[in-house]
């Protein structure tokens, strides 16, 4: 019976991958799955399939970032300059519109591109390097500290993250720099839950036992044995936050708490244009679109990379 | 209010199909034509009493309620110029008029008597009385102490006889019947006996006041409703039932689409974008007032003191482009403005004459260079969760504009209450320029007591030698008991604080927008945007 | 099986004492990350013309008890909250209890029945894109999918309330409450409740997909397909089954998230619910109603994942083949 408390205990990984703000992770990870680790061996996979998730995904990433870096080294219009007249729908010069102060729609949305990918992975790879640092330091440090830093975890992961943002908003200031820190705080309990699923198991494997046996410190086991374990984990996540983050700026932004003007970004084009929403629908479509292409983008590189981590591990199992 | 049956297995088959194909409807195609046909019919129809306006608005009376003595915001004030009553009232064309009193003299230059209607009740059904209105007074000096604009001078105010109320001064107080005759300011007639009976909340969430409405109910974030005054001592009005005004709260475009929807009779808009396409819809906009200075106030010590320099702000008036700001941020609801709003109709308006108004980008960069500020950086506080999609636009603009000159206008958007602590606590500016959303005071002269007065709680030009000037103005005009001359006092005010730049004025937008449908009658705005015509209007039912 | 209840119980007191330990923790953090907002709730009292006098300021500083240290006010609300008092809003005529009272049932109300319709749009779905994992509908499903994760679900709002008000103009935006006019309530829900449910149903789809193909694979699925069960039959006869138990948990957490996070779409319909509530109370620096809100969402998140935990050893079958 303590075999099956036990199991029970990995609902907590299982509600990890599911916590509504991380999402969960790809169809492999589904937490069906680990919530029943403890289940027998499964029969190999019959076939590889071609990973189309991950080339798909790094395509659409790789073309969002390249048409952004050429919107942002070689600007049709200059994004900020009234180059057209009011509202202007598409015409052969300006290919998306221009928006209510005579700007070049085409222009700021192809710049968005690259603040978006920059903001969502700088946040989403900050909150992963601290959060799984503070997983490490749980797991090594003993029963007392894992728990606080656990429910500490608990308890952040309980509030609704975009709550959770709007005040930090408010605390820090509104800039960029802040905006990204906001996503980095939000997602670090996420990250710490899921490092430690990763990092439990090695933690009582034999050669970390032994290693600890023989006297090596508590800090060289974790960046030598727990965090490169957790890494592949990790990187799925990282894909998986990054997406959430763009979604979540989005929200954001419509509640006028995103990145502020007048830097183009497509979050707060959506929010600053929904008011031409009947006159000029036009004005909503691009910027929409690239944070579709970005969320999905993103989306799909987790669910490729999780899908090749699961090819691998079968791999090595067989 | 209820939907029929058919219509609602329609509205979830529709919604299912809408849903699918919204995102591809919502990329083409051009605004349907709405509902525009019988927009003028039946205005000359005869009265039709009873019936309850819906009045759509996005916002609800805020901090403080409604006590008459607490709430100062235009969103509850709007509220409480329709349940409480002044002495006496402005009309549109800035004249005294009429209201609880009937008559009213100037003995001396100290002393005002106010003869007061017989026969007004409260919503409650008591009588107004003399001491009322003496309590009313004594009790806004109490609550705001020194601040009182109206009544820190004031000696005593009494009762003289069965209808006089006697009011005298230490010193003169120009200002004091255009300050007690705002409607949506605070000097209001409030019972004496159920004001202090009640509880905070109370004060907050009922009204007992003359107007021809009142309070019946209060939901937060969903409604709240004024059912008609039936003592009200205008016989014959108001003709309505009762007024519910529906909060939308978070998002305007909401609003709008209970407008399209045809979910209300009539809608306030802070966003005018929003306000054309309801327009457009079938609605009535009543007349653009220009009420609402879109001002940047300056802190010229902030930072390394780039703003001291007169050359500085000068070249910074002269690099903003105002026709552009009018016609492309405001869509051309805007007009040239000072410190005080062209809706001081008594007020001669700004021009291509008043110094530093006129476009001129060369003159600008010639002045930078003289003052050695070719590269200056500087920043602009706003309310990004308060601010409308016009106050955006033109803060981006603007930027634009400066950069032209090499002036780097950083835009640092906060969330609102932030701003606002520099009103409250007289906080430190957080940055060189902090941009304001004007609303027309009472007087003219109020337009410059809190950021020019040295006693002025913003204050940032105390001891700076640019502004002596304008302040000497400001003081004599203070004690100006003739409006004529008291206007053209002003008028010199704004030329010298436009010399010398010491606040910028891009623009004058309206504060709101009000529309109503074809079903209204007898609507029309008012120059305070205080909906006072409320009483005289009927609707089709 | 006496050491086993007394394993489930040893189990269910770790759990509440940690819960229990949680909820302090999160009543701190709330406490403490409203109070570092620098706005100043007296601000809202005052726009450019009517600005307050000292006197204004010190009397209203006093009564709203701002004067007061931070570990005082906290321990205050903290006492407070045991007797079920959330406090007084510092701006609005109101105690934030009879605001969280009347709010919340929207909040609540929405959250269910967007989790109805995206068990709805999941189920079938689900089960189809596992049954037929690699073909055409399998791949439309997942693409499928990947939209409604990835498009914020107020674009598609937004979308919704525009092409109505071009179109058909049916009344979609506003709230009645459901004791007043319950169908009236439940139509002015429907569109924001299935906006909601689309990224819902996305995550519950792939889900039961991936449950199912694993499902599949198992050796008791491979000896049943050999003797000759297909693999719809499979699916409707032990998949689906097999899925309900993982499936009623994911769909359990999920709905205790959505109370909080309907912030967004509340705002797009202007349904009066906890998230307008919240957001009002943040732009007014309105500290006791954004602490009650927050802690309110907080403790039913917490609730629903105990009482998940709790019943999970009692409904999982499977605990009793071990």
């Amino acid at each position: 019976m303590t075999e099956a408390i036990s199991e029970i205990g990995e609902t907590r990984t299982g509600r990890v991958l599911f916590d509504a703000r991380a999402g969960h992770d790809g169809d492999d990870a589904a937490p069906g799955r680990a919530l029943r680790t403890a289940g027998g061996p499964r029969a190999p996979r019959p076939r590889r399939r071609r990973n189309w998730s991950l080339w798909i995904g790094l395509t659409i990433l790789v073309t969002v970032l390249a048409l952004s870096l050429w919107a942002n080294v070689a600007p049709p219009f200059d994004p900020y300059d009234t180059v057209g007249g009011r509202l202007e729908a598409p015409n052969a010069v300006h290919w998306f519109g221009t928006d209510n102060i005579g700007r070049d729609v085409f222009t700021r949305v192809m710049q968005s591109g690259l603040l978006g990918l920059g903001t969502s992975a700088s946040a989403a790879v900050g909150a992963e390097l601290i959060g799984v640092v503070v997983a490490a330091v749980a797991i090594s440090g003993g029963r007392v500290v894992q728990e606080i830093i656990m429910r500490f975890a608990d308890a952040f992961l309980a509030i609704p993250g975009i709550l959770i943002v709007l005040l930090l908003r408010v605390v820090l200031g509104a800039g960029t720099v802040q905006l990204i820190i906001a996503m980095v705080v939000l997602y670090i309990p996420s990250v710490i839950r899921v490092a430690r699923g990763a990092m439990i198991e090695v933690n009582n494997s034999d050669f970390v036992v032994l290693a600890r046996q023989q006297g090596v410190s508590r800090a060289r086991i974790m960046f030598l044995y727990l965090i490169p374990n957790a890494y592949p984990t990790l990187l799925v996540q990282v894909a998986n936050i990054a997406s959430r983050i763009i979604v979540l700026e989005a929200a954001l932004s419509y509640l006028g708490q995103g990145i502020q003007p007048p830097v183009p970004s497509a979050g707060r084009m959506l929010y600053e244009n929904q008011v031409y929403m009947q006159p000029a629908p036009f004005l909503l479509v691009a910027p929409a679109l690239v944070i579709f292409a970005l969320a999905t983008g993103w989306n799909l590189l987790a669910d490729g990379l999780q899908r090749r981590l699961a090819q691998r591990k079968e791999g090595a199992r067989a | 209010m209820h939907i029929g049956k058919k219509t609602g297995e329609r509205t979830i088959a529709a919604i299912a199909g809408l849903v699918l194909t919204s995102l591809l409807v919502a990329g083409c195609g051009s605004a349907g034509a709405g509902d525009a046909s019988n927009a003028a019919a039946g205005d000359s129809a005869s009265v039709q009493k009873g019936g309850t306006l819906v009045w759509g608005s996005r916002s609800e009376p805020g901090n403080g309620g409604l006590d008459p003595y607490v709430a100062s915001v235009y969103r509850s004030t709007a509220v409480l110029a329709l349940t409480y009553e002044t002495l006496v009232v402005k009309n549109d064309s800035g004249k005294i008029e009429p209201a609880l009193a009937t008559k009213w003299e100037q003995p001396d230059a100290t002393t005002y008597r106010f003869t007061i209607r017989d026969g007004v009740k409260f919503s409650d059904g008591s009588a107004l009385t003399l001491d009322d209105v003496v309590w009313s007074f004594k009790h806004h000096k109490e609550v705001n102490g020194a601040g009182d604009e109206a009544l820190a001078n004031l000696k005593d105010v009494k009762a003289v006889g069965d209808h006089d109320v006697e009011f005298t001064f230490s010193e003169p107080v120009p200002g004091f019947l255009n300050l007690i005759s705002r409607r949506t300011g605070s000097y209001f007639i409030v019972k004496q006996g159920w004001y202090e009976k009640a509880d905070s909340k109370t004060r907050q969430t009922k009204t007992v006041g003359t107007g021809p409405f009142t309070v019946s109910e209060w939901n937060h974030g969903v409604d709240l409703k004024l059912v008609k005054n039936k003592h009200y001592w205008e016989k014959g009005v108001p003709y309505l039932d009762g007024i519910d005004f529906k909060i939308t709260g978070g998002d305007e475009q909401t609003l709008l689409s209970l407008v399209q929807q045809g979910s209300v009779d009539a809608a306030w808009f802070w966003d005018p974008e929003l306000a054309a396409q309801a327009e457009n819809a079938g609605f009535t906009k009543g007349k653009d007032q220009y009420t609402s200075a879109r001002s940047l106030w300056i802190d010229p010590n902030y930072g390394n003191g780039a703003l001291k320099d007169v050359r500085v702000r000068r070249a910074i008036s002269e690099a903003i482009d105002r026709e552009q700001l009018i016609k492309l941020g405001a869509n051309g609801v805007g007009a040239l403005s000072f410190a005080t709003p062209p809706a001081f109709n008594e007020l001669k308006k700004p021009g291509s004459s008043t110094p530093y108004y006129k476009y001129d980008p060369s003159d600008a960069k010639k002045l930078l260079k003289q003052a050695g500020a070719e590269n200056l950086t500087i920043s602009v506080t706003y309310g990004s969760d308060a601010s409308s999609q016009t106050d955006v636009s033109i803060l981006q603009l603007i930027a634009k504009q400066l950069s032209k000159v090499g002036v780097n206008l950083k835009l640092n958007g906060v969330p609102y209450s932030e701003v606002q602590n520099v009103f409250t606590t007289g906080a430190d500016f957080p940055s060189e320029l902090v941009w304001v959303v004007g609303t027309k005071g009472a007087d003219a002269a109020s337009s410059y007591h809190s950021w020019l007065d040295d006693s002025g709680k913003v204050s940032h030009w105390q001891g700076n030698a640019d502004a002596e000037k304008a302040k000497s103005i400001l003081a004599q005009a203070r004690k100006e008991s003739d409006s004529a001359k008291r206007a053209k006092l002003l008028d010199q005010l704004n030329e010298e604080v436009a010399d010398k730049v010491l606040i910028l004025n891009p623009l004058a937008t309206p504060l709101d927008t009000q529309l109503w449908s074809s079903k209204v009658h007898g609507f029309s705005t008012d120059s305070e945007d205080a909906r006072a015509n409320l009483k005289y209007t009927w609707i089709e039912h | 099986m006496s050491s086993t209840l007394r394993t489930y119980g040893r189990y269910i007191i770790r759990k509440l004492g940690s819960t229990a330990f949680v909820l302090v923790v999160l009543s701190l953090i709330v406490f403490l990350m409203v109070r570092l907002v620098p706005g100043d709730p007296l601000a809202g009292y005052y726009d450019t013309q009517g600005m307050p006098s000292d006197t204004k300021i010190a009397a209203l500083r006093a009564q709203l008890g701002l004067d007061r240290p931070w570990p005082v006010q906290y321990l205050t609300w903290f006492a407070a909250l045991f007797r079920g008092d959330f406090g007084d809003s510092l701006t609005q005529p109101y105690s934030v209890g009879s605001q969280i009272a009347k709010r919340l049932p929207y909040s609540i109300e929405l959250s269910l029945l967007s989790t109805l319709i995206a068990i709805a749009i999941a189920l079938p779905l689900g089960l189809l894109a596992g049954r037929r994992e690699g073909a055409w509908p399998d791949a439309l499903i997942r693409a499928g999918a990947f939209f409604a994760i990835s498009m914020p679900s107020f674009v598609i709002g937004l979308a919704i309330v525009l092409t109505n008000s071009r179109t058909l103009r049916l009344r979609l935006v506003g709230a009645v409450p459901f004791a007043q006019a319950p169908l009236d309530n439940l139509r002015l829900m429907l569109a924001p409740a299935l906006v909601l449910a689309f990224p819902f149903a996305a995550e519950l789809v792939r889900y039961l997909r991936a449950n199912v193909i694993e499902d599949l694979k198992r050796p008791y699925a491979v000896t049943l397909r050999s003797k000759g069960l297909t693999r719809g039959q499979m699916v409707s006869r032990h998949s689906l089954r097999n899925s309900l138990v993982p499936l009623s948990t994911v769909v359990g957490l999920h709905l205790a998230a959505l109370v909080g996070g309907t912030v967004v779409i509340e705002n797009v319909f202007s349904i009066p619910g906890m998230g307008q509530f919240l957001i009002q109370s943040i732009s007014a620096s309105d500290y006791p109603s954004v602490q009650g809100a927050v802690f309110v969402i907080g403790v039913i998140f917490i609730v629903m994942n105990l009482a998940i935990e709790l019943l999970y050893p009692l409904i999982n079958p499977r605990i009793g083949e071990v």
